[in-house]
């Protein structure tokens, strides 16, 4: 069930879209489950549910808001009187009983009623339920014994990532043909800097040509001087890019930024990003955040930072990270251990060797290792960096807050370009 | 027969309570004790070798992560299992030290509790 690729989602996603990718999987996987969902299952769904919605609200909002949903829905599913919420105790995971005679219920009828309360909470808590509430509760389930762990696997992080976009997106109102003709025409603007007009839009249709196999779109776009433009440059769109799937176009205008910032010849790598900003405005800039196009982080890698060089510094990162808690004799030895440990599961990983004294330690990298495939690459720095941060308990959120410091914005941007996010890496480790 | 328990803790008080409170309490155990690292290496490279370590961590001279750190350097070394025994509890030093050891228990201890974990690593190691 690939809701993405369904026709016409684009144009029916309204607020609350996310409610609606994921329940539909929820119920579309409790169906495929071999084993019944029970009343304890139901329970521990019902107390995950309400402790994801206290974290947005309060112990008292998310108690009372389920507690109103359940007797809402108690005439059309009669089993629900078997459900009571104690609005006094906010226990871990006994505010919510479940007596044992809602497993004799018919299932269907169970899983109809989890998607209405799942909907009911995600429309009350309005832009409070935003993608990370999906995620937790989605996460949620992974240790939960009493509901199937199948119950949540194939559940694309990706996938509903997009989702949560799409509908900020709507919910913005976004207009993606008048924000691509305002980005380049921001990009021209910052290119007009250094080059004259002339050079300026060569470099952008340049850019376009590169990006053409990726984002066959651009070939829409047309940079011209007519009678309209007074003589200027305008941007002129031959197709409509509201079409487009907002995680592809968020995409795309990544790219263009990122490849243009690569053609000019700016001294400093902030420098490009600084008069981006400007020359965006603070709307456009606001919109581009939104669409998590990471524009305060762009940096452009002139030096072409090798895979070698960045792990090199996620190690070195690392080590310094625990050292400074630690001593740095002792990091050495954690990550000799850790990579051990990756090693089995990422053969990347055997091609470093670690070797330390009492005074020092080396990296030696085997000579094919920058040509590795980079997403073999990004999962195992991913799995080393999960590896370290999973025993950190309350501290593991901060973890990669330090760790993106130590590899500064330079490498964070490497990293960010190779696929890993790191806001998902926290919210996971979290 | 008895399992070889290596202590290695600066302070006395420590070194005193687990060796007595192990060997008189449990007889099952051989407890040595080592007042800090250096001591520590002394008692291995004389071929004591243990079966357990007990490893306090905030040690004068040579810190419980260094000597943890040192042992991983010897083939024969490594492959003791390293018990933290340690006053340290800020989640730090118990993540990165429940990463490497055995396991990671902290100060006060109960001597029950720590002869049980003893004995469970001990078991898992076989």
């Amino acid at each position: 069930m690939r809701y993405l690729k369904k026709k016409g989602d684009y144009n029916c996603i309204v607020e609350g879209a996310q409610y609606y990718i994921f329940t539909k999987k929820l119920i579309w996987k409790m169906n495929s489950m071999h084993d019944q969902i029970d009343h304890t299952a139901v329970k521990a769904i019902l107390n995950t549910l309400r402790r994801k919605i206290a974290r947005r609200t309060s112990d008292d909002e998310a108690v009372s808001m389920l507690s109103r949903f359940i007797d809402e829905l108690t005439p059309q599913y009669g089993f629900l009187k078997y459900v009571s919420v104690n609005k006094k105790i906010y226990s871990e995971n006994e505010s919510i009983w479940v007596a044992p005679e809602l497993s004799d219920a018919n299932q269907n009828e169970v899983f109809s009623a989890l998607h209405q309360l799942v909907k009911k909470s995600v429309f009350e808590m309005k832009e409070k339920a935003d993608f990370f509430f999906i995620r937790e509760f989605q996460d949620a389930f992974e240790d939960m014994d009493v509901v199937h762990k199948t119950m949540t696997d194939d559940i694309p992080l990706d996938e509903m990532q997009h989702e949560y976009l799409i509908n900020r997106a709507h919910t913005l109102s976004l207009e993606k043909n008048q924000l691509i003709i305002n980005v380049i025409h921001s990009l021209l603007s910052v290119a007009n800097t250094n080059l004259s007009e002339n050079e300026s839009v060569q470099v952008i249709e340049k850019t376009f040509l590169e990006l053409l196999p990726k984002y066959p779109f651009f070939h829409s776009v047309n940079i011209v001087k007519n009678a309209e433009s007074k003589g200027y440059y305008t941007v002129e769109l031959s197709d409509d890019f509201q079409k487009i799937p907002t995680f592809q176009f968020a995409d795309a205008l990544f790219n263009l930024i990122y490849h243009v910032g690569t053609h000019l010849d700016f001294n400093q790598s902030t420098q490009f990003q600084r008069i981006l900003l400007q020359k965006l405005g603070q709307r456009n800039a606001e919109l581009l955040r939104k669409l998590n196009v990471p524009i305060d982080n762009i940096i452009i890698a002139k030096s072409n930072i090798s895979q070698q060089d960045i792990m090199e510094r996620l190690i070195d990162s690392l080590i310094e990270l625990i050292g400074e808690r630690t001593s740095e004799y002792f990091a050495v030895a954690v990550m000799m251990k850790m990579i051990g440990n990756v090693k089995k599961s990422h053969d990347l990983l055997t091609k470093i060797q670690i070797s330390k004294n009492k005074d020092n330690f080396s990296l030696q990298f085997a000579d094919d290792f920058n040509s590795a495939d980079e997403t073999d690459f990004q999962k195992t720095a991913k799995s080393l960096i999960q590896a370290v941060g999973a025993h950190l308990g309350k501290k593991r959120g901060d973890f990669i807050e330090e760790l993106k410091k130590k590899l500064g914005k330079e490498y964070v941007s490497s990293f960010e370009r190779m696929g890993l996010n790191f806001h998902i890496l926290e919210m996971k480790l979290n | 027969m008895k399992k070889k328990i290596l202590v290695i803790d600066d302070n006395p008080m420590i070194l005193f309570s687990v060796k007595e409170g192990l060997e008189e309490k449990f007889d099952s155990y051989n407890v040595d004790s080592a007042n800090g690292g250096e001591e520590c290496f002394d008692l291995l490279e004389k071929g004591n070798v243990p079966d357990l370590i007990l490893l306090d961590i905030m040690m004068p001279e040579i810190s419980g992560w260094d000597v943890y750190a040192r042992l991983q350097e010897n083939e024969a070394w490594k492959k003791i299992p390293v018990v933290f025994l340690t006053a340290k509890t800020d989640d730090y030093s118990k993540g990165f030290g429940k990463l490497v050891s055995e396991d990671y228990i902290e100060k006060p201890f109960d001597l029950d509790e720590l002869a049980r974990r003893i004995d469970e690593v001990l078991e898992k190691k076989g």
